[in-house]
């Protein structure tokens, strides 16, 4: 059978000495970001993904992806034990997994994220290895007036998803679409918005902007509250880990609730993890026989909305891997690296690079399995990182992140665009105005303004052209019908606000 | 009146007006070409100044409202130590070397926090030179010089 064949390619890759170095670097390194607050996947990824440019693509692409699910792992750690979320995707598990924390039984939910994680992941794995070359077949077939469509969707519904002001997170995409415009025009080669800078005409690194917003933006915002979190110290051994039968057994259904949500959220453009672990969790509320348990120790919550995140996470990669369009930052992280490694991203990649996308699947595989083993018996050595205060953690952070925008292009140019994009993002924040569709603006506005052309040259100047094949017009309806949507929710929701 | 300049969503509005203009202004002198041949001015204008109308569109909201949600205060001090400690980095990495830049780098942005103990973040300067030079000079092999020759 193909399957089989494409599985034992990839799980050859997978398991090659270095590659699995790779991806125990990438999920420790992942689990260690995770639990600590006031460092994300994001930032993390961005900030590693200088130091992989010497990698081969699939070496690079194994160990950021290792850090982004290694983070989800991790990210419930710091919600149990600390009330705070390492990751914002598990932010949702601290209001069940805190109560248990604060009543001493910390390692059974400690012990349940990791197990439902690890379930989660896997069944979205499953979903990936069956959808993508599905999805593949169809997507051979577009052109560039499809490109643009779905491009558009995309951005549409990662800005939707990102806050509930709409005119913001729209705003944010055309500031990252109009970043992206900088440097040469590939149609016409001209410099545009270069300044005479040489180095600009390269345009601006996507791993620039990501330090800036992500990392530094962040940075500044952790300096301003000096509040002193309360870390509670998982006590026992391997027993007290042990859930009871009743929670054992109301945990496999929200588990398989979980799952199933995140899988579906996960492979829709816009709602990565974070999204899907907070539905999960009104799902649980909604369905429980006895929803006064939630917010003082049910397990439902705690596990189900860990498991959907990991399912979403994994899920996400279809659109990156199939179309070529993320879903979310991390999303536009991979896509980015694959570019950078000169792969153009599309349907093409996995019938062109059979062993990066089988080799990545099986990796993650792997991954997970790791994770497992990395989460449980090595649980004193993650509480003990938690405590690490963050003041000698930021000027660590400052070190990776000179040196790695520096090697972007090996120019103190960077550095430079880093402090003032790292200042703007401050005000962004200020402002709550979106980081991530500005950064999947970016990564997608160069591709999208080619398309774009390219469609209007073939249908000679007509804007009709994009509804002329139906998946385009199809496509462009469904945007149309999420901005109206979010506009009329957004709408709806001040007006009850004003009467509450 | 005065208040509503500090209005979240006013200033988001104005931001956006700001950055959109100067890109439609600045594509002013690009080519437009037409619809069926783009030339490069063409995707920056529109985009430019759709995203002018936006932030007008917002910051006529915010006005409308006639209720502000002042911005939260922007702490300097942070802000401040710790693009100058980029700029440091920048200045020294190419003139001087990787060990002057990173000394650098983490003693001005302990500058960033008011909880800072200087013996404490004396320690981390050497730790993380020491380690940025072992692992990615040496290691990772990246080019770079550690001390001006």
């Amino acid at each position: 059978m193909d399957l089989l064949a494409n599985l034992s390619l990839g799980f050859g890759e997978a398991l090659t000495l270095s590659n699995i170095m790779y991806c125990v670097i990438g999920v420790v390194l992942g689990t260690f970001v995770g639990v600590l607050p006031g460092l994300g996947s994001v930032t993390a990824i961005s900030m590693l993904l200088p130091f992989t440019f010497g990698l081969d693509p699939l070496g690079a692409l194994i160990m950021l992806s290792g850090i982004f699910y290694g983070g989800l792992y991790g990210g419930s750690t710091a919600s149990i034990l600390l009330n705070l979320p390492g990751t914002p995707a598990s932010a949702v598990v601290a209001l069940d997994g805190y109560p248990m924390a604060v009543q001493g039984r910390a390692g059974v939910p400690l012990f349940m994220t990791a197990v439902a994680s690890f379930f989660g992941g896997c069944f979205g794995l499953m979903l990936v290895l069956l959808a993508a070359p599905a999805i593949v077949q169809i997507a051979l077939e577009f052109g560039p007036a499809e490109y643009f469509s779905m491009m558009l969707l995309g951005l549409l519904a990662a800005a939707a998803a990102a806050t509930d002001s709409p005119l913001r997170s729209y705003g944010m995409v055309i500031v990252g679409l109009l970043l992206g415009l900088v440097g040469t025009d590939i149609v016409s080669g001209m410099m545009r918005f270069t300044f005479g800078i040489p180095i600009m005409a390269e345009g601006v690194s996507f791993i620039v902007v990501a330090m800036a917003l992500f990392g530094l933006s962040e940075i500044i915002r952790n300096l301003e509250f000096h509040a002193k979190p309360k870390i509670i110290k998982p006590l026992g051994g391997w027993r007290d880990m042990l859930p009871t039968r009743d929670e054992f057994h109301r945990s496999i259904g929200a588990a398989l609730r979980g799952t199933g949500l995140g899988s579906f959220l996960g492979a829709l453009p816009g709602a990565g993890p974070t999204i899907a672990s907070f539905m999960a969790y009104t799902v649980e509320t909604r369905v429980s026989k006895t929803p006064e348990r939630f917010g003082r120790g049910a397990m439902e919550g705690v596990v189900a909305p860990e498991a959907a995140n990991n399912a979403a996470a994994q899920t996400g990669y279809i659109p990156t891997l199939t179309l070529g369009i993320p879903g979310d930052a991390v999303g536009a992280l991979i896509l980015g690296t694959l570019i950078m490694h000169g792969i153009a991203p599309g349907p093409r990649v996995i019938s062109t690079h059979p062993e990066l996308f089988w080799g990545l699947i099986a990796s993650m595989w792997v991954g997970n399995f790791l994770l497992l083993w990395v989460n449980i018996p090595f649980i004193g050595l993650w509480v003990r990182i938690l405590s690490i205060p963050y003041r000698q953690l930021y000027p660590a952070i400052m070190v990776f992140l000179c040196i790695g925008v520096y090697s972007v292009a090996n120019s103190p140019f960077q550095l430079v665009l880093l402090a003032g994009l790292g200042a703007l993002g401050y005000l962004f924040l200020k402002l709550d105005c979106p980081a991530s569709p500005l950064l999947l603006g970016l990564i997608l506005g160069p591709m999208m303004e080619e398309n774009l052309r390219r469609a209007l040259l073939l249908g000679r100047g007509n804007p009709l052209v994009f509804f002329e094949t139906p998946i385009s017009a199809c496509l462009l309806i469904v945007c149309a019908l999420l901005v109206t949507l979010s506009v009329v929710s957004s709408i709806r929701r001040k007006r009850k606000g004003r009467l509450a | 009146m005065l208040k509503m300049l500090t209005d979240k969503e006013m200033l988001s509005g104005l931001l956006f007006v700001l950055i959109g203009g100067a890109f439609a202004l600045g594509a002013a002198d690009y080519d437009m070409g037409t619809t069926r041949r783009m030339g490069p001015g063409y995707f920056p204008i529109v985009l430019g100044c759709v995203l002018c109308l936006m932030g007008l569109a917002l910051s006529g909201k915010a006005f409308l409202r006639q209720r502000p949600q002042p911005i939260s205060r922007i702490y300097l001090r942070p802000l401040l130590s710790l693009s100058a400690s980029i700029l440091a980095f920048a200045a020294l990495i190419d003139n001087v070397g990787l060990i002057a830049a990173c000394l650098a780098c983490v003693l001005i942005s302990g500058l960033a926090s008011a909880e800072t103990r200087w013996r404490e973040t004396i320690l981390i300067a050497i730790a993380m030179t020491a380690f940025s030079a072992l692992v990615f000079q040496q290691f990772l092999g990246l080019p770079f010089r550690l001390w001006v020759q």
